[in-house]
């Protein structure tokens, strides 16, 4: 296992319509022991668009993560498009050429190498079965491309703090349940596919099954019956309890926290 | 292995006799016309003026509405039995549906036999228990088998290694102590239910305690859709509809709405009534559906005849051009998030119904002025549905 890197905070969250993204392995796992935020693996293989299984970098987190982040000081959020244009843009004329040169040389350097492979390979195949040494032959300059190596790790821009304009805004009820729970020591990861907000793991999702799934309400909304019916019907049905909670008072202010699980009893 | 007893067939009551009416009204129907035999439009002509039957029964049935449980209670036994059986209007105060407590208590003082008459209550206790008691049987056998297979191991081991064999014994009598716990609580339960209850030593016959509570959607359906139900007031006299309609929107409201405030066009009682008559008038018996989280279910026949098919989720559209100057607040309420419709969908898969979302367009306030008819006034909203299936691409191959 190749060793981690460090990663220096506050760190970057690549934010591509309205989605949030990391794209440095290091940073993933560091988020992943240190906040416990485990965000969704949602990259594919450039073939296979439609792959749903085995997913790879870029993380995306939910924007409740990304903003947990950012409110602890550890992260802040950069627009990716507007960042990479830019960055481009800023490319000086010398740097640009220089970066051609460098991108040209090693691809020829390739080509060489390439097709000294596939001599020695046709002469060790000549050797052993006794036929005449092929002559060698000048490497064809005109098909070379140019490799390009893929990296798990980000390059780093010079990026400072981001503008307020790309502040996560996650929804306050969502959100105040979310850092409730990550207080509590629980893991959080999403959970519309059992038809709620949050499921949360009591640890690492990779060792633990989920125990909750979880719904933030604000502090005096109404809560339909069906929808305690649904929910603790649906919790039951897949070994968990459904949860719901909310926060007293508003966003800033550290008001109580309040939450409740329901089971369907099936009398 | 010991085989599961056989169970002796069960003599269902027949309910294709039962609940032969859909409806709580009777009809007669004409003699058929026969273009070539002109006696027999005399038969109908002497029919339709001498012996037309109301549908109606008569008298009408009678309810009341009950302020403390907000619905509507039917407490005299010919009506009880009727919109039970004809229509499955209702719901036994003291039983899961069907009225059904005054039997189970006369069971459980012998004055009807073990099994006698029984009611769906039950049938699904005695199901669920032979289920148990098969469990535990099965759980029973396995480990008699292992236990055998660990005697044979042992014998045919035992003859060389003598050493081995002194702590098994122990092994053994544990396993044997385990296995005893679940047949003795096992039999014990079986004899607490069989030991007949001792008859009391006069037979008196309760009396029935229990009644149908419908609610206002079934009770105003009854009254004003097919009109054979009366609802009375505290003093006994008739509530017309255009009352009872005003009465049931008030107390739709939590609390309910004082006279003063005035009423709304998207009142719960509204909405729920509009779906309730859409899906009756279709011949669907709509029965409420709190306990699988949706509003309304809808069976084919009823529910003694097979599982609900459907479950209606109410949703009030504005989609009037009139509602979009008006309030943005109201629009918003109505909105659900994406995680409830994931909800509500996985429940209803897991009992395998399909969700119908069923939109109610809702007029705008300067439609529905006061002093309307409910007829006109029922006829200003609109419904449409939509159906909903949980897709998993592992079981949905065909």
């Amino acid at each position: 296992m190749p060793k981690q890197k460090p990663v220096t905070e506050p760190f970057p969250i690549f934010s591509v319509g309205n989605r949030f993204l990391l794209y440095d392995v290091n940073v993933v796992s560091h988020v992943r022991a240190k906040y416990h935020v485990c965000g969704t693996l949602s990259g594919t293989l450039p073939q296979i668009p439609q792959q749903n299984l085995f997913l790879g970098l870029p993380l995306e987190l939910m924007v409740e993560e990304a903003a947990l982040l950012v409110e602890k000081g550890a992260a802040y959020v950069v627009n990716d498009v507007a960042t990479h244009k830019t960055s481009l843009e800023s490319m000086s004329g010398p740097d640009r050429t220089a970066f051609l040169a460098r991108r040209l040389a090693s691809s020829e350097a390739e080509a060489v190498a390439r097709h000294e492979r596939n001599f020695q390979s046709r002469k060790a195949f000549a050797e052993a079965n006794n036929l005449p040494e092929p002559t060698p032959t000048e490497p064809d300059m005109e098909t070379r491309y140019h490799h390009i190596k893929t990296n798990s790790e980000a390059p780093y821009y010079s990026l400072k703090n981001s503008p307020d304009a790309l502040k996560p805004s996650p929804d306050p009820a969502a959100f105040a349940i979310y850092t409730h729970l990550q207080e509590k020591g629980y893991f959080l990861s999403p959970g519309l596919r059992f038809g709620c907000q949050f499921m949360a793991y009591p640890g690492d999702p990779l060792r633990f099954h989920s125990h909750f799934l979880v719904t933030g309400l604000k502090w005096d909304e109404d809560i339909d019956i069906l929808d305690i019916v649904t929910g603790g019907r649906l919790g039951t049905g897949v070994k968990k309890a459904w949860m719901f909670g909310g926060k007293q008072g508003t966003e800033k202010e550290d008001g109580e926290s309040r939450v409740f699980s329901v089971e369907w009893g099936g009398f | 292995m010991s085989t599961p007893a056989v169970r002796p067939p069960r003599r269902r009551p027949d309910y294709n006799t039962i609940h032969a009416k859909p409806l709580p009204v009777s009809i007669t129907p004409y003699p058929p016309l026969i273009p070539h035999n002109p006696l027999s439009l005399l038969q109908i002509l002497y029919t339709f003026f001498f012996c037309r039957q109301s549908c109606l029964p008569s008298p009408l049935y009678t309810a009341k509405f009950s302020e403390m449980t907000r619905c509507v209670h039917v407490t005299d036994e010919r009506s009880m039995m009727a919109l039970w059986n004809d229509g499955f209007f209702g719901k036994g105060s003291l039983s899961r549906s069907e009225p059904t407590w005054l039997s189970r208590r006369r069971r459980e003082l012998g004055i009807i036999g073990k099994d006698e008459a029984l009611t769906a209550e039950e049938i699904t206790e005695r199901r669920r228990k032979e289920r148990k008691d098969f469990k535990l049987e099965r759980a029973r056998a396995e480990k008699e088998r292992i236990q055998k297979q660990l005697e044979e191991e042992r014998k045919a081991t035992g003859s060389t290694e003598t050493a081995a064999s002194t702590p098994t014994p122990s092994v053994q009598e544990k396993e044997e102590g385990e296995k005893d716990v679940p047949v003795s609580e096992h039999v014990e339960v079986a004899k607490a239910s069989v030991q007949p209850p001792q008859p009391k030593t006069e037979l008196v016959d309760v009396e029935n305690l229990e009644h149908l509570q419908l609610t206002p959607e079934e009770a105003f359906f009854l009254a004003f859709g097919l009109g054979c139900l009366q609802v009375l007031d505290g003093t006994n006299k008739p509530i017309s509809s255009t009352a009872l309609f005003t009465l049931f929107r008030r107390w739709s409201h939590f609390p309910p709405l004082p006279d003063h405030m005035p009423l709304q066009p998207d009142d719960t009682f509204i909405l729920s009534y509009v779906i309730y008559h859409h899906f009756r008038s279709l011949g669907w018996v709509v029965r409420p559906g709190v306990k699988f989280g949706v509003d309304y279910l809808l069976y084919n026949r009823g529910p003694v005849f097979s599982h609900a098919e459907f479950g209606i989720v109410i949703l009030p559209s504005y989609s009037h051009p009139s509602w979009s100057a008006v309030d943005e607040s109201r629009k918003k309420a109505a909105r659900k998030p994406w995680h409830w419709l994931h909800c509500v969908n996985r429940v209803s898969a897991q009992v395998k119904k399909t969700i119908i979302l069923v939109y109610v367009d809702v007029p705008p306030p300067e439609e529905v002025e006061k002093g309307l008819p409910v007829k006109e006034l029922l006829k200003k909203y609109r419904v449409r549905e939509f159906s909903l299936r949980r897709f998993v691409v592992s079981r949905n191959r065909d």
